[in-house]
């Protein structure tokens, strides 16, 4: 059997040059390409630096993964394995639901080899340093919220730039593929969006096999089966089984 | 262009797929000196060098984890491109080359599509050009049914059918004159999964006491939906399908499977990665790199990778002499290989081109085993009409094999006299692609509120976030349903392989032309598959969601059905068969049936284009058996 995607529904695009939605590609990338020379300068404290996050910043990475987890609606510690209370005793979900400024320290970001959320935090960081850094703050000024994920997923939205970014950091969770905020800008706002607004990329290899979208079907990435022979032929695990939600 | 060097052997081959692979190892066995020139890439010594392509693929098409490019390289200021198959070696149709006219792949235009379509419709089917590169097969490995093998005999008032110069009793050996079981050697060989009792149906018989070399693959919860919603057919909803058999014996069965249920030579059994095409990460599926192994093992099986066989050269007494071929490594160099016996193993659209290439010493024929005009006509496929829809409660899709059940018994019965037979594929893939790349489309739809699934409907276009993304995904994706009809086609003498006058491939050869159309006994098949699709998914309170075929959809065609025009269209199954028939006389055939040309008493042309006629069954296990028929009763006796 030969699988032909369907022609109208084709993810690929050809398109025209034309911006999309007032960001190009190339100014995007310019931007990011300026950030990584910044960096590479010498971590100077120049504003560039200064505004961006930091992977190495325990911090930085418990926000990105409240931040994900309220977006995503996976639980923590399946987005990042490990993540949770440093001390084994203390229950996990409490932990992590009434997580506070003040638990950082004792707070372990996570411990899978696959580290994939690491990964992700410097990509996203490295292409959107400015947008990034306010979804972080984002999460950091949500963190005291009633309601946690509600109070993220309505301050995201409340600007086009947090929505739209958030909107890919989403998407890179499930899909483990980088669809660029202004492709998802075009997409969804312009009656005729130009063909390549739906190009995308593959993160990596790994990035594909860690996605969630099949995970939240209560399935496996296609091509990344971690069951065994006769699976299929039995009920799936409940839901929270694959999601922690 | 002078060969530079020439390579000796007992037998040359060209192709190491399926049939190239097997009749390689049964003759290395037997001691005899085999080499294959193989046009693509070597097996890459790490397997997983296939699984990271695919894996990294934003199009993950059939292609996507093999060489050559889909794609010229990647700007992430332009659209991308498809390649030019004029820059590439070995080249190869793919699957988006074959979009309407004018479009991102557009199936008429040669900077595009690698086969110089002609129409009036496209070829839909696609193939690769890689040593062992049928890995990206289903595995499904259903037997022909009796009948297949006599279509005009049974069914003599369809014009196009001829008999085959078998039966099926020469393939189980339970006839008067053979003896062998080829249809079990091709089963314990590459190890198939089924059940004798289930398999025993129109008319297929087994010699006795045989078993299948493994337990049958269970059915998925998909599979069990459907089987549920047959059982309340009645005469009168089945009566279109003019079967003159009561609708009981319609019956969801497990497909027999080139796929462990058990570990089985050296391999694990299948762990449901859904992913069979276009590679199994953990080699659970049969693919021909194996055999190429075990082949090499012997120690007198050599494969030639990157080598393209663009001659075969005819000698005194019509015998020939020897192939030539070019090496695209660099420097570029040429070739040739001398043998005894020659085997091309290519496909049914590269085996009738390399002869077609090739020159006969009589400049009245048309190439070389050509004397009968038959050389490249009568392509075939199962054209495949597919649709999907939402089911009421959840199936649980995208696990498990792609497909592990199917509707087979409606694949023969009085009907055939009429329109094409049709069996019946259930897709536990979802809508992976039937909407151009499942999860993902689904997943932007309701990430970023657009409808290309027309799933998102309505005043507002839902964009979801957290814990109601969540639960729409799970609910859309756990009740995905798709369905496919394989039908089939008629051999008809104008579905044919030429060569372009005009373009040519990356080596300077000519590419494949290709004319194609449905005959009306096969568009009525499609018709047929059609009104079952509208009853299946009624019996299964299926929501439709199959696309309106678009007006500029190259394969669309309309018909009255129940005083209505409705808009069908096809997509390639990837069943390519029929160029090089077998048949009882020189003068309308190609190749006798031990697939021996007529006009060359040395050369033997195996594979699916030695199919006179393409029943309904995939031709793997079919090409399997009359390989090992070839290689053990024919070639190893006269080498």
């Amino acid at each position: 059997m030969t699988h032909v995607p369907h022609p109208e529904r084709n993810s690929i695009v050809n398109g025209d040059k034309e911006d999309v939605g007032g960001v190009t590609r190339r100014g995007v990338l310019a931007g990011a390409a300026a950030t990584t020379a910044a960096v590479s300068v010498g971590g100077i404290g120049t504003p560039a630096t200064a505004q961006s996050a930091n992977p190495n910043s325990s911090e930085d990475m418990i926000l990105f993964v409240l931040l994900s987890a309220a977006l995503t609606g996976i639980f923590e510690a399946k987005l990042a394995p490990g993540f949770g209370p440093k001390d084994p005793k203390i229950d996990k979900v409490q932990f992590i639901r009434n997580l506070k400024l003040s638990d950082f320290p004792v707070t372990e970001v996570g411990s899978d080899p696959i580290d994939i959320k690491r990964h992700y935090f410097e990509w996203v960081n490295k292409r959107h340093s400015a947008t990034f850094r306010r979804l972080l703050q984002i999460a950091r000024e949500s963190l005291n919220a009633p309601d946690r994920p509600r109070a993220v997923i309505d301050k995201v939205n409340a600007t086009p730039d947090t929505k739209y970014l958030a909107r890919s950091i989403v998407l890179m969770w499930y899909l483990g593929a980088w669809y660029d905020p202004g492709n998802l800008r075009a997409l969804a706002e312009l009656p005729n969006p130009p063909p390549k607004a739906s190009k995308f990329e593959v993160i990596s290899p790994t990035a594909y096999t860690q996605g969630w979208a099949l995970r939240v079907a209560q399935a496996h990435p296609m091509g990344f089966s971690e069951m065994q022979f006769g699976y299929w032929a039995r009920l799936p695990s409940p839901r929270s089984d694959f999601i922690g939600n | 262009m002078a060969a530079e060097s020439c390579v000796e052997c007992d037998v040359a081959i060209v192709g190491a797929g399926f049939a190239g692979a097997l009749i390689a190892n049964e003759l290395g066995k037997a001691g005899k000196e085999v080499v294959i020139l193989e046009a693509g890439d070597p097996v890459p010594v790490n397997f997983n060098d296939y699984m990271s392509r695919f894996y990294k693929a934003f199009a993950k098409v059939p292609e996507s984890p093999y060489t050559p490019e889909i794609f010229q390289p990647r700007d992430p200021n332009t659209e991308d491109k498809l390649i030019d198959p004029s820059t590439v070696h070995a080249g190869r149709p793919t699957v988006l080359s074959l979009l309407p006219k004018g479009s991102f792949g557009d199936w008429t235009e040669p900077k595009k599509s690698y086969l110089i379509q002609k129409g009036p419709r496209p070829f839909a089917s696609t193939y690769d050009r890689i040593a062992g590169g049928t890995q990206h097969w289903l595995g499904t490995c259903l037997r022909f049914v009796p009948t297949d093998f006599k279509m005009k005999t049974n069914y003599p008032a369809v014009p196009q059918f001829v008999d085959w110069p078998i039966s099926y009793d020469d393939l189980v050996g339970t006839g008067t004159v053979e003896k062998e079981d080829w249809y079990g050697k091709a089963e314990w060989w590459i190890g198939v999964s089924a059940d004798v009792k289930e398999q025993a149906f129109r008319d297929i018989h087994f010699r006795d006491d045989y078993k299948y070399p493994m337990p049958k693959i269970p059915s998925s919860l998909v599979d069990l939906a459907v089987a549920d919603a047959l059982r309340s057919l009645t005469e009168d909803e089945t009566k279109f399908l003019e079967m003159e058999k009561p609708p009981t014996e319609i019956r969801v069965r497990s497909l027999p499977a080139a796929r462990n249920s058990q570990p089985y030579k050296n391999r694990r059994a299948c762990a449901g990665n859904t992913n069979c095409i276009p590679v199994c990460p953990i080699q659970a599926k049969y693919d021909p790199t194996i055999t190429l192994n075990d082949a090499t093992e012997t120690g007198h099986v050599r494969i030639f990778a990157r080598h393209v066989a663009n001659e075969i050269v005819v000698g005194e007494n019509g015998r020939i002499s020897q192939i030539n071929f070019i090496r695209y490594e660099v420097p570029r160099t040429y070739g040739c290989v001398k043998a005894k016996i020659y085997v091309i193993a290519a496909n049914a659209i590269e085996t009738p081109r390399l002869l077609l290439m090739s020159k006969h010493p009589d400049p009245m024929v048309n190439g070389v085993a050509n004397s009968s005009d038959m050389v490249g006509r009568n392509l075939m496929d199962h054209p495949y009409y597919v649709a999907w829809g939402l089911t009421p409660t959840p199936v649980y899709p995208y696990r498990g094999p792609l497909i592990t059940s199917g509707i087979g018994d409606l694949c023969d019965g009085p009907f055939r006299n009429k329109r094409g037979a049709f069996r019946v594929d259930i897709g536990n893939e979802g809508w992976n692609f039937v909407v151009g790349g499942d999860p993902n489309v689904t997943t932007l739809d309701f990430v970023n509120g657009m409808n290309k699934t027309k799933l998102n409907a309505g005043p507002t276009r839902k964009a979801l976030f957290g814990k109601e993304l969540v639960e729409k995904l799970n609910d859309l994706f756990t009740h995905q349903f798709r369905i496919g009809f394989l039908v089939e086609q008629t051999p008809d003498l104008d579905n044919r392989v030429t060569l372009s006058k005009s373009f040519r491939d990356g080596l300077g050869l000519p590419r494949p032309e290709i004319s194609y159309n449905l005959s009306d006994y096969t568009r009525q098949g499609i018709v047929a598959a059609h009104r079952m699709k509208n009853l299946i998914f009624e019996k299964m309170h299926v929501t439709d969601f199959t696309e309106k075929v678009a007006e500029t959809e190259p394969t669309r065609f309309d018909e009255l059905i129940d005083d209505r025009i409705v808009s069908l269209s096809y997509i390639g199954a990837g069943h390519i068969m029929g160029t090089c028939r077998m048949g009882t006389k020189k003068d309308n055939s190609v190749v006798n049936s031990d697939q021996q040309s007529w006009d060359h008493d040395n050369l033997y042309l195996v594979g699916s284009s030695t199919f006179p006629t393409g029943g309904t069954a995939n031709p793997t296990l079919t090409i399997v058996a009359l390989a090992l028929r070839t290689a053990i009763k024919s070639i190893a006796n006269r080498v």
